[in-house]
């Protein structure tokens, strides 16, 4: 399917043509979104770098032709401009509650209560920025560690640990917190 | 809780999509660039031969004769190279013949000590050589007594 997408994106991209961009945006933009809100915590920041992305991904679409995958191109694209931007921005998560009330404002579930939601939120929001990043990229993206650290440029074993890290202090959060829902 | 478990209930909360309305800013903008990128494109290609024509035209007109000059210029340093190079080539052509002569001076040499080896093989001129020293010996001895 994803195989699919990107050969169709490259042979448009290949016949110059801009609706390229729209069949990027719809296969990838959801990811590229969550992952941004996890990284950077501000839905204002998510979207301006979002916008950002694509904006590069024009300047840079003959590059497009020549990778493999260009879902693992775009989260490194991303990334890398998620970073510039924070160090241009000077802006941080300013606390937990701030990252709550965006992640609860932003985030969808039929399972879970609101209550649930809003812990889930709290034990996401507690996580080092690095964790959570790992966190996001291997559940809800499905990527695997190695895959992980070709985005984040990092060791497959760093990723691992902090995965483990992550999940230690989400089981921790949760298992105090929410042991009623599950 | 087991890992696979958190997993799975972690999996079960979403992060929403982007509003629609981000969709249609962020697809605008990105198409306005993408066709203005095409229009720099054309622009700077249609500038860039307008600029190559002129210059083209200004060496032709104004300056053929710097390029005369320097035509000559380049002219001079070919033959200057060719020049060196004969010089080279007939140092090395003095050398083998001298080479080619000392050669010949050894073998005369040695053809002069054979032919004097074969004069000499009567033993003629030493004995000439022993008569004129006995001779020399006997009038020395008279003189003295």
């Amino acid at each position: 399917m994803e195989k699919n997408c990107d050969v169709q994106i490259k042979s448009l991209i290949k016949k110059d043509d801009p609706q390229a961009l729209t069949l990027i945006y719809d296969q990838y933009a959801d990811g590229l979104y969550g992952y941004l809100i996890n990284f950077l915590g501000i839905e204002d920041d998510a979207k301006e770098v979002l916008q950002r992305v694509f904006l590069k991904i024009v300047e840079k679409k003959q590059m497009l032709l020549k990778i493999n995958q260009i879902r693992n191109y775009l989260f490194i694209m991303t990334r890398n401009e998620a970073i510039s931007y924070r160090r241009e921005s000077e802006r941080h998560i300013q606390s937990i509650q701030e990252w709550e009330t965006f992640v609860i404002h932003r985030s969808e579930s039929d399972v879970f209560s609101p209550d649930a939601v809003r812990e889930i939120a709290r034990a996401l929001g507690k996580l080092p920025n690095s964790q959570r990043e790992v966190i996001y990229l291997k559940i809800y993206e499905n990527y695997t560690f190695d895959a992980i650290a070709k985005v984040m440029g990092i060791s497959p074993n760093t990723i691992a640990s902090r995965y483990r890290y992550g999940m230690d202090k989400l089981r921790k959060h949760l298992n105090g917190n929410f042991k009623n829902e599950i | 809780m087991k890992s696979k478990q958190l997993e799975k209930h972690l999996k079960q909360f979403r992060f929403s999509s982007p509003a629609p309305e981000l969709r249609r800013q962020i697809l605008k903008n990105a198409r306005a660039m993408w066709s203005s990128e095409k229009e720099t494109e054309k622009l700077l290609f249609s500038r860039f031969c307008s600029a190559a024509h002129s210059w083209i035209r200004a060496l032709r007109l104004k300056y053929a004769a710097a390029t005369g000059i320097f035509a000559l210029l380049l002219i001079a340093v070919i033959f200057r190279y060719e020049n060196l190079a004969r010089v080279r080539t007939n140092l090395i052509e003095q050398f083998k013949s001298a080479r080619f002569l000392s050669t010949e001076i050894n073998k005369r040499v040695e053809e002069l000590d054979f032919s004097y080896a074969k004069w000499d093989s009567n033993g003629e001129k030493r004995k000439m050589i022993i008569e004129s020293i006995q001779k020399r010996f006997s009038t020395s001895k008279v003189k003295n007594r």
